[in-house]
């Protein structure tokens, strides 16, 4: 869906990119992780053509971008931004109708597609769509902001750092709103960030880049196992093994019980759409090798063990 | 502290503009109430009320010099201001800065005088100098509302595909309108003080009882014309006052 092949960016004397190439596939959520200033900015920017490469070629679709009208080609791409960027002096649903507006679509497709966003988001249309910007809070102005990028439901969509500038709840709560919508709608996602647990969270795949170049990209789960490089165990710090644990559903280490179903009620207990992560901390406070899985009406699934986490 | 107090005793809402605007169309219709106060005030004078012209006439005269060279200086101002801010045009901003505020530096009477035997007398040499007066305040305020436009909706207009233009009329004019308004404001009021000037020249206006003072050695006569002035100044900053805040109505943080 997008290709990078050979792309360089020079700027006076500095090399940004050195000769990066990769290949991110349809429905991907890739993620560019780096420390600030590794050129994972500028990658993203070279899709969308706010910066044009020195050398090497995108193509997007099996199109080079450089042959495409860059404002065509930005309509067909969502872009989110880090300070959401939503137009002060317009409200929540004319901020939402900017693209659809410069492609002309009438009036009620766009009144439609601005509510069909709100309620995707959970912003009720009522009380949000004659709201202006300074009225909302961070995290629903950045709501508003992937809203906006995903107006005419384009089947790309950048997003650099967009959730950096939040506090950790709002944060925690965006994330798992996106992975939650990002599994509906099944975009080709290019996401920028420096913060390992988010690329972690909401990747596919990672791209890890350092000095303008690509240290290693691969799926998440190899990159946490098996490390290419030193400067990626680094990055990802010693508690990686328990950042993948996160990753995982209790279902993967699950021993089911068999015979008749028993009501469980104790607080030791996990649900299914806990993590293997939690699973270790349910151990650890409450000195058990094993905790019980329940559903959602108590009733007792199964069991995890220490052992099969330790050795996944 | 200070600037609390000031907000405190300035004059706001419609019902200030209402008193300015009643005294002075009382004023304009009825000098001849006041006369009997110019009688106390200046009692060896013979005559008291400037009659050559009615004061209806005088202000719609001078009205007329400055909303033409008005509009004419907005006009030119904000497209100035608004080339020097493009990536082509940056090159000139210093230039286009200094030269707008030389066009203030340089006395009103002294274009008048340069230009009346080029255009002759009247108001054209009059528009023409109220327009190199009134230009200054116009472009440094829109270069100051183009720049203050923030990144972020910059950015985010360029990546969703706006074209240069688009950008401009969508984005950096209404963000920058606070401030383009609060310039052509400024611009006017200084006018409406300048083109009694006019006067000098046979361009009639809210100077010419003024003038006629001056000349004829008759107090009264000035006082008519500099408070008709001073209220019309007034009024009209509290009009585009209130045309400012209209505009910020959506609350810019």
């Amino acid at each position: 869906m997008i290709r990078f092949q050979n792309v360089t960016k020079k700027y006076a004397k500095t090399v940004a990119l050195n000769n990066l190439s990769f290949e991110v596939d349809k429905g991907e959520c890739c993620v560019l992780l780096g420390p600030s200033g590794c050129g994972k900015s500028t990658s993203l920017k070279l899709i969308n053509r706010l910066i044009e490469p020195t050398a090497g070629d995108i193509f997007v679709n099996g199109e080079n971008v450089s042959s495409v009208v860059p404002e065509q080609l930005r309509r067909s791409v969502g872009y989110v931004i880090q300070n959401v960027g939503l137009f002060p002096h317009l409200n929540v649903a004319e901020n939402i109708a900017t693209v659809p507006k410069l492609l002309k679509w009438d009036k009620a497709r766009v009144h439609s597609r601005v509510e069909e966003l709100l309620h995707l988001f959970r912003m009720s249309p009522q009380s949000y769509c004659d709201r202006y910007p300074h009225q909302l809070s961070g995290g629903e102005a950045q709501r508003v902001g992937v809203a906006r990028a995903l107006a005419a439901d384009p089947a790309i969509l950048l997003m650099d750092e967009p959730f950096g500038a939040l506090d950790p709840v709002i944060r925690d709560a965006l994330q798992a709103e996106f992975r939650h919508i990002q599994q509906d709608l099944k975009k080709t996602v290019v996401f920028v960030t420096h913060d390992v647990d988010e690329a972690i969270r909401l990747a596919t795949k990672i791209a890890v880049i350092n000095h303008g170049e690509i240290v290693q990209y691969d799926l998440v789960e190899n990159i946490l196992t098996r490390p290419a490089h030193p400067f990626i165990s680094q990055f990802f710090g010693e508690d990686r093994a328990l950042k993948r644990l996160a990753r995982l559903s209790v279902k993967q280490f699950l021993r089911k019980t068999s015979g008749e179903a028993t009501k469980i009620d104790t607080d030791s207990a996990l649900k299914l759409e806990d993590s293997g992560k939690d699973a270790l901390v349910k151990m650890i406070g409450h000195k058990l090798m094993s905790v019980p899985v329940v559903d959602d009406d108590s009733q007792l699934l199964g069991e995890i063990h220490l052992e099969d986490i330790i050795n996944s | 502290m200070i600037v609390r107090r000031l907000q405190k005793i300035e004059f706001s809402g419609w019902k200030s503009i209402a008193i300015v605007g009643l005294l002075f169309g009382l004023l304009v219709f009825n000098m001849h109430l006041v006369e009997p106060l110019l009688q106390s005030f200046f009692p060896d004078l013979d005559r008291h009320l400037y009659d050559r012209a009615s004061f209806l006439k005088l202000v719609i005269e001078h009205l007329l010099l400055v909303i033409s060279s008005g509009i004419l200086a907005t006009l030119v101002g904000v497209l100035c201001g608004i080339l020097v801010t493009r990536r082509g045009g940056r090159d000139f901003l210093a230039v286009m800065n200094s030269m707008a505020s030389l066009g203030q530096t340089f006395p009103p009477l002294a274009v008048l005088a340069l230009l009346v035997p080029m255009v002759g007398f009247g108001a054209k040499p009059t528009i023409v100098a109220l327009f190199v007066y009134g230009l200054f305040p116009i472009v440094r305020n829109t270069i100051a509302g183009l720049e203050s436009v923030p990144r972020g909706p910059m950015e985010a207009a360029q990546g969703m595909g706006m074209a240069p233009l688009q950008i401009l009329a969508r984005v950096e004019m209404p963000l920058s309108l606070p401030l383009i308004i609060a310039g052509i404001r400024t611009s006017m009021i200084i006018n409406i003080g300048t083109a009694t000037l006019g006067a000098t020249i046979g361009a009639g206006g809210l100077g010419a009882p003024i003038v006629a003072g001056l000349i004829g050695e008759n107090p009264a006569y000035v006082v008519q014309g500099a408070v008709l002035v001073g209220l019309l100044a007034i009024l009209v900053d509290l009009l585009l006052g209130r045309l400012d805040r209209v505009e910020k109505g959506y609350g810019v943080r």
